[in-house]
């Protein structure tokens, strides 16, 4: 499987043009390496729905926290816990940032990266960017 | 001046956009927690917009140009923190100042702990 690989961008003093770092993704996974919980996921539609599904990696051991909100988890085909983000658009573009919640569950301990599954909306009509925070 | 009251980011989305407002003319100012803070300032206007936060411990400031909004998205700027302590006044206070205001919307975030 092909996956792409974003390098999140860093924001810094010097300000940051966000929307030159955010686009249409090229593959259906994404992958990147987190630096701690200090990334930010930008996730745009302009059309109807779009989905990104964070895979969980770990045993996700706080059910209530995980089922929080419009970022509510199922678990996947293994039991696990993954982190479901959407971003609806009613006709005009749409952007919204997202935080994962204990980005360890999140984290390959192989590789040490997040792989983020983009859905058939997500690839037709969605964009992608990931930040880093100082 | 106007005080900016920082939007923490969450698991469950934050537009930005719709939670940004329009710059102050005499400036505006934000209650600093840490370098999870962040600031993003648009300018819709067809000429260029300086913001500035003064360094308050002599260093120097931080300065960044906004393009003009045809040359977007180069009018579009977030502005992090490597050392938010050299920002922040007497007060608690970071402070944003602007070459103009017109057409220029300002919002400040926050990542969670």
């Amino acid at each position: 499987m092909v996956n792409q690989t974003i390098v999140p961008t860093p924001l810094t003093s010097a300000g940051v043009a966000r929307e030159s770092y955010i686009a249409q993704p090229t593959e259906a996974d994404v992958v990147y390496t987190p630096k701690g919980n200090k990334n930010i996921i930008t996730i745009g539609s302009s059309s109807g729905t779009v989905t990104v599904t964070a895979q969980a990696v770990i045993p996700c051991n706080m059910p209530l926290a995980c089922y929080q909100g419009s970022g509510a988890g199922l678990p996947n085909d293994h039991g696990l816990h993954n982190f479901v983000m959407s971003v609806t658009s009613s006709g005009s573009y749409v952007e919204e940032d997202f935080v994962l919640p204990y980005i360890d569950h999140y984290v390959d301990p192989t590789t040490g990266n997040v792989t983020l599954v983009c859905d058939a909306g997500m690839q037709a009509n969605g964009k992608i960017g990931i930040f880093e925070m100082p | 001046m106007a005080i900016l009251t920082p939007t923490t980011l969450t698991n469950t989305g934050i537009a930005e956009a719709s939670t940004m407002a329009s710059a102050s003319s005499c400036g505006d100012r934000f209650k600093a927690l840490s370098n999870r803070d962040f600031v993003r300032v648009t300018n819709g206007a067809a000429a260029t917009r300086t913001v500035t936060i003064p360094n308050q411990q002599g260093g120097s400031d931080i300065v960044v140009v906004l393009d003009t909004l045809a040359n977007a998205p180069a009018n579009d700027k977030t502005i992090a923190f490597e050392a938010i302590d050299q920002f922040i006044d007497d007060d608690g206070y970071v402070n944003l100042t602007y070459s103009a205001v017109s057409n220029v919307t300002v919002g400040v975030f926050r990542t969670p702990a």
